[in-house]
């Protein structure tokens, strides 16, 4: 498996669409991403999965997995190739390509690649990503309590959002995160159908923090904005 | 040496391993025919039936019918009318090969073009490719093994 780490000329384009229907966001991500998948030594027929992580390098962007509220369509192909004359054959190949949302809202490209010819290798990869989405605008994002006197005992702590509109169909996913590796909380929040609101409950851990006052930031994702909101803890 | 046509057309109402994707988006209330539909995937070239043992530049024509493709896309919630479409498409190479038995390699896509056969949509790719294995059948699907689309369609 090839796990993506650099791309070129990452470009987004966000299109409101109006309707009818419940898709409201158009996402068009482009961009060439780096594999250097090499051939090695030898005219063998190498093949691999190079996994793309389309959120990270576009605006952290995160989608809901719901196949009925996100509609997927991808395309890739070689950019980058290369070859040596101490190769008998060569190929270089996008064989498939497989857009998913992963269960934390990244939205993910799985392409199928292929490379031969001794000490040669496909540098790099082209991608197209189409994303349709029935993504909620994040208008509220609070946390209580705003400052915790953390003791010798975990301590909770309650995330609040609401979105702009009803949920619809299986509901609206907010996907949160935090900061701070003494936080934890779920890593979504679903506002259930024909609601604007949901909690979710995290928990601070005093191993992980050290004497004095600490801040940690929550931040709230929808595939449209974000919003963040704080805890003072002071141990 | 042998010889080939040059400018052959490949049409296939078949698509082994074929990799699509596509999604339609509604752009009426009150006409849903009306829609933005894109369509992307990774389709196999079909080739030439003769035999190839030479360097020549070797020109196709690969004619890929969208509606075998994209069934859901193309047909709901209801056929598009090709007087109501306008289709725009890019084409790229996806999968290439070739080996040291030749002298020139070449890996082509000239022209791309969509139009409706009948009710079908058609997506017609100029291709050309230059080397390959001696004695190879087969020649262009073999080069040019795939080609990687992307069709946008909006029903007006």
């Amino acid at each position: 498996m090839i796990t993506v780490s650099k791309v070129d000329s990452a470009q987004s384009v966000e299109i409101v669409a109006v309707g009818p229907g419940p898709t409201n966001r158009l996402f068009v991500f482009t961009g060439i991403a780096e594999i250097n998948f090499a051939a090695g030594d030898n005219d063998d027929l190498h093949t691999d999965h190079a996994f793309l992580d389309v959120s990270s390098f576009h605006g952290d962007k995160l989608f809901d997995p719901n196949s009925a509220a996100t509609k997927l369509a991808a395309i890739a192909w070689p950019a980058s190739m290369h070859a040596t004359d101490d190769a008998d054959q060569v190929t270089w190949a996008v064989d498939t390509v497989a857009p998913f949302v992963a269960a934390n809202g990244r939205l993910t490209l799985d392409v199928a690649v292929a490379v031969q010819g001794s000490n040669g290798n496909l540098a790099r990869f082209s991608y197209e990503v189409f994303a349709a989405t029935q993504s909620v605008s994040l208008v509220e994002f609070t946390v209580q309590p705003l400052a915790v006197q953390l003791g010798q005992q975990a301590a909770a702590f309650t995330v609040g959002v609401q979105i702009n509109q009803e949920a619809v169909g299986n509901g609206g996913f907010v996907f949160l995160s935090t900061d701070h590796p003494g936080a934890s909380l779920p890593n979504s929040v679903r506002v259930r159908p024909g609601t604007v609101t949901a909690f979710a409950n995290g928990t601070l851990d005093p191993q992980r923090f050290l004497l004095g006052d600490t801040v940690v930031t929550i931040t709230g994702n929808t595939a449209v904005n974000e919003k963040t909101s704080s805890i003072k803890v002071h141990k | 040496m042998g010889s080939k046509p040059i400018g052959a057309t490949n049409r296939s109402e078949s698509f082994p391993n074929a990799s699509t994707t596509g999604f339609s988006i509604p752009l009426s209330s009150t006409d849903p025919v009306r829609r933005l539909i894109v369509l992307t995937g990774v389709v196999e070239v079909f080739g030439l039936a003769d035999p190839l043992d030479n360097d020549h530049l070797q020109p196709s024509t690969e004619t890929i019918n969208l509606n075998v493709l994209h069934p859901v896309e193309m047909h709901n919630p209801a056929p598009v009318p090709p007087d109501r479409a306008v289709a725009k498409a890019a084409v790229g190479v996806a999968s290439m090969n070739n080996d040291d038995s030749a002298d020139e390699w070449t890996f082509a896509v000239d022209r791309v073009e969509t139009r409706f056969d009948g009710a079908s949509l058609m997506l017609v790719v100029d291709i050309a490719a230059q080397g390959g294995p001696d004695g190879l059948v087969g020649f262009v699907g073999t080069v040019i093994a795939k080609l990687a689309y992307h069709v946008t369609v909006v029903v007006t």
